[in-house]
């Protein structure tokens, strides 16, 4: 039996995303503490890496050779390394490094992969096919990989790193967003848009897109951590970041010999990897929980 | 069905050559090659020489071809690093460390990934539950798994010395890189069962199911596990040849002399043969585990029986 | 049990329009059920009263949210949680549902009472085959070898009309339609013989011309083996033809109880008067616009004080926003609950 609304009541639209699906998500986010910490904590990272060279007690890459492997310090929080780096400046200037790289490659995945991922979608018949096939090329070969390759044939740089590995990004994204307008293509407000005259570009970005982008936001914070891994990694194979600059995983390879001099200088960056690895999996798990509920 | 396999196979290999040339096109795409970095200052004669005998001086597509075609013959060339050796050689030394704990963690981290994620699933709303979720969650995902391993080391080997540093000679060398490795993709199988073994949990026939006076036991067994189960194929498919071809970061910090340790060795030093091949073989594992899956997809599920697939 | 919910006790005459015994076969008393959610508690059943007597067709009728579904799920204790129930009592056959040994209640789900689901098209097992969904119960309920199993089986698909039952033994469920589906179902339902069936909206997933077929099909059965039934349904036109007595539920409330005659002959409760005001009629003129209540049903998530449907009223009094009208009988087997019912005679306006 529908509802005939009472007078003065507005009428209920089912199935759309409004503004009340926002605040209904937030509220959600609100009730998740460990998402609300982990949020908190990600932010935190976030404007460390922004304001770094205001709260960094030294210079990026200053030396002071006469304290070397010295403990902690009034003068040196957390110690120095071997060449007499300041542990808690190459941290704070290696949170900048690591973010560029985690927040810019998965965005620069996004930024191909969404779009494309649309197109198949939405239009479907041989531009799906094709975007299939271009999902099954790219992913035959593990990203590692590839952005190893990337890497040794083209160099490597803060921004290369994020624009390499954002590469290999692309075909999660491009699946993701495939998936959501398919799905959504065939759905009730969309036959409205079009069966009114709303032109093509204009429902697939205006309308459908507030309701699909909910799992690509989710899916965009799951990448951070493995982004972090990977460029860490990378740096922990000098194939990463190079001197002066400072990331994280470089913090790790060049102390791993001096761990039982100082065991300072590897437990901070593995603790810092850890803590941003672990916020932002929170992170992204209480956005998925408070954006689709059913999905516990 | 056999039409089926003959068009995925088809289309496989069609996507493996353009990804061959993909990567030729860009390794050649930048100057300097192999020997410019490993063999120090050399007059231009004597490069030149050099890239003669290599095949290196004609056109690139030309040096394609003649690859193809070597291949065709099973033959994958010459590493230039060990002029002494096959590719075919080389690979076959280290393919098979690569392979054990490929293979080991598999094992560990599927069996384990499934169990653990059918308990929280079934547990729901428990302690159960929340205790494997966050732990589980936590282990998977706070850090890299070279860390880690790294940490293995330092805790295991320096300071308790239960197990040797590094380095491949015997069983004991396994474990800690076996284990180490497993972590990662254990928590995704465990995140995955559980999210799919809810979703069924909640299912209409399994509330008929009970509704019949059913024992749970059988409702668990043949209403919720065995279709929870099915769509897990295709994850778990995909990521065998990731696991196989070993992960680069744990042969290094284990000093594991297997085929990721080669692959970073290779991509250093612009070594042709040896990367193509190691490409080569990645794709080929993963289309050809792709094409199994999708078989085992179509077997176990009852709903997706391909057109032309009778009684 | 609040002090709200005075006066709720059942007054249902011990005569049926259909035969059977005197005793009831199933006995719902003061039936409360409640769904302890995080922020609020949702009422679903707040004292609902039935019986049903061996070959006899209750239907149970409201909207959305009436509580309908959830009291059927509680004869069977499968209400979903959150969901419990609070109070009242649920007899069968003599025995107290609501406190059996879970041994014994498995017993009596598929064995002594059948449920029908709303969703055919969900409600099989996609993994196993139909023969297997039969010989699960058979086995469990009945001690059947397969053998005796399949025989069985095959005799209850050609008895819900399903052709060449024994090609079909081995057929996964997707490759039955829905109507099928639900024969499968109502075949299942009734294939270890129960003495209640409870058909929660059965042919609402159904093309029309499918619904008829399977609302027979039940009909035909209860009256084969003389079992009682429980049909839920917001169809009135389903209960006036396949149903023996009604009972209509408002916000977890009955609000009116009678046998299909009377109901339809003499309605009295405001709430039923609206619904079958709502019914479309064919003979009506072009210009008659199409009826309806206004307003949304309540989700009760507070004892309401007064009559719950009196937002929605237009007969509503002082008394009947202040105080909650308690079931009262105003005629042999037709009780209401309401301080200002419409009278027999009144016109409802059409």
């Amino acid at each position: 039996m529908t509802a005939v609304p009472l007078p003065g009541t507005p009428a209920v639209t089912a199935g759309q995303v409004s503004g009340s699906f926002w605040h209904a998500a937030w509220y959600r986010y609100r009730q998740n503490r460990l998402a609300l910490v982990a949020g908190g904590v990600a932010v935190m990272i976030g404007l460390v890496a922004i304001l770094a060279p205001f709260i960094a007690p030294y210079g990026d890459a200053s030396i002071d050779l006469t304290a070397t492997l010295a403990g902690a310090s009034g003068r040196h929080l957390l110690g120095t390394d071997q060449l007499g780096r300041d542990t808690l400046t190459r941290a704070i200037w290696g949170d900048r490094t690591s973010m560029t790289i985690a927040i810019g490659a998965p965005a620069i995945g996004l930024v191909i992969g969404v779009p494309l991922g649309i197109i198949a979608g939405w239009f479907g018949g041989l531009f799906d096919w094709f975007a299939l096939r271009l999902f099954e090329l790219f992913t035959m070969v593990p990203t590692i990989l590839a952005a190893l390759l990337f890497i040794t044939v083209f160099g490597v740089s803060v921004w290369k790193l994020a624009l390499f590995i954002g590469i290999t990004l692309w075909v999660g994204f491009g699946r993701l967003a495939r998936a959501q307008y398919l799905a959504l293509r065939d759905r009730d407000f969309v036959l409205a848009a079009r069966a009114t005259g709303v032109p093509a570009w204009r429902i697939t970005i205006v309308h459908i897109l507030p309701n699909a982008i909910g799992p690509i936001i989710v899916y965009f914070v799951q990448q951070v951590p493995y982004v972090i891994f990977t460029a860490a990694g990378f740096s922990f194979l000098g194939l990463g970041v190079q001197d002066p600059l400072a990331d994280w995983g470089k913090m790790i390879n060049d102390s791993v010999n001096y761990l039982s001099l100082d065991p300072l200088l590897v437990l901070v960056p593995i603790g810092c990897i850890g803590l941003a690895c672990l916020s932002f999996s929170f992170l992204g798990d209480g956005l998925r929980d408070a954006l689709d509920p059913t999905s516990r | 069905m056999i039409a089926y396999l003959g068009q995925r196979f088809l289309s496989l290999i069609f996507t493996l050559l353009l990804a061959t040339v993909a990567i030729f096109a860009m390794m050649h795409s930048v100057p300097g090659g192999p020997f410019t970095f490993t063999q120090g200052d050399m007059t231009p004669a004597a490069m030149h020489n050099i890239q003669v005998k290599y095949g290196l001086a004609d056109p690139v597509w030309q040096q394609y071809f003649k690859w193809l075609w070597q291949l065709m013959h099973g033959y994958l060339g010459i590493p230039f690093e060990e002029p002494t050796m096959t590719v075919n050689h080389l690979i076959a030394s280290a393919w098979p460390i690569t392979l054990i704990v490929g293979g080991l963690t598999i094992t560990l981290s599927y069996t384990l990934g499934l169990l653990l994620g059918c308990i929280a699933a079934l547990k729901h709303n428990t302690w159960v539950d929340s205790l494997i979720t966050a732990v589980v969650s936590t282990i998977g995902v706070a850090l890299p798994n070279y860390v880690i391993g790294f940490l293995f080391i330092e805790v295991f080997a320096i300071r308790l010395g239960w197990f040797p540093v590094g380095g491949w000679g015997s069983w004991k060398d396994v474990i800690m890189p076996v284990v180490a490795f497993s972590l990662y993709p254990m928590a995704l199988m465990e995140r995955y069962t559980r999210a799919s073994t809810l979703e069924v949990t909640y299912a209409d026939y399994v509330r008929m199911g009970r509704a019949r006076g059913l024992s749970e036991p059988r409702i668990v067994t043949k209403y919720i596990l065995r279709t929870s189960l099915i769509p897990l194929i295709t994850i778990m498919g995909p990521w065998i040849p990731n696991i196989l071809t070993g992960s680069i970061f744990i042969e290094a910090v284990f000093g594991l002399p297997g085929l990721g340790s080669y692959f970073t060795t290779a991509s250093l030093h612009r070594d042709y043969p040896l990367i193509m091949a190691l490409v080569l073989i990645v794709a080929a594992l993963w289309g050809v585990c792709f094409i199994l899956s999708d078989i085992a997809y179509v077997l176990v599920d009852p709903r997706v029986r391909l057109e032309g697939m009778s009684r | 049990m609040t002090d709200e919910l005075v006066g709720a006790v059942p007054v249902v005459s011990t005569e049926a329009d259909r035969g059977g015994p005197e005793v009831p076969l199933l006995e719902i008393r003061d039936l409360q059920v409640s769904f302890r959610l995080e922020r609020n508690t949702i009422f679903a059943v707040q004292g609902l009263s039935l019986q049903v007597r061996a070959g006899e067709r209750v239907g149970v009728v409201g909207e959305s949210g009436s509580g309908k579904s959830v009291s059927a799920l509680s004869v069977m204790r499968m209400v979903p949680s959150p969901g419990r129930v609070t109070g009242g009592e649920i007899v069968f056959e003599g025995r107290d549902l609501l406190h059996l040994s879970p041994a014994a209640m498995h017993h009596i789900r598929g064995g002594q009472v059948g449920l029908i689901p709303q969703n055919p098209l969900t409600s099989l097992n996609p993994v196993i085959t139909i023969e297997s969904h039969f010989q699960e119960v058979l086995s469990l309920h009945l001690g059947l070898s397969k053998h005796q199993a399949r025989e069985r089986t095959i005799e209850l698909l050609r008895s819900v009309g399903i052709p060449h039952p024994a090609t079909r033994l081995q057929e996964y469920p997707h490759r039955l339609s829905g109507g099928q589906r639900q024969r499968v179902i109502i075949a299942l339902a009734m294939a270890c013989q129960p003495r209640l069936l409870i058909a929660d909206e059965p042919t609402t997933a159904l093309d029309v011309t499918i619904q008829a077929q399977i609302l027979e099909l039940i009909d035909d059965l209860v009256d084969r083996s003389n079992l009682g039934a429980i049909l839920i349904t917001h169809n009135l036109g389903i209960v006036a033809g396949h149903c023996d007595r009604v009972v209509v539920m408002y916000a977890g409330r009955v609000m009116e109880t009678a046998t299909v005659l009377d109901l339809f002959d003499h309605p009295s409760h405001p709430y039923t008067v609206g619904l079958l005001r709502c019914v479309p009629r064919l003979a009506a003129t072009r210009s008659r616009v199409f009826a309806a209540i206004p307003g949304l049903p309540p989700q009760v998530t507070k004892l309401i004080q007064g009559c719950p449907f009196a937002p929605r009223c237009e007969r509503a009094t002082d008394q009947c926003r202040a105080e909650t009208p308690p079931l009262e009988e105003i005629a042999p087997g037709h009780s209401i609950a309401c301080w200002n019912p419409v009278e027999t005679g009144e016109k409802i306006a059409s």
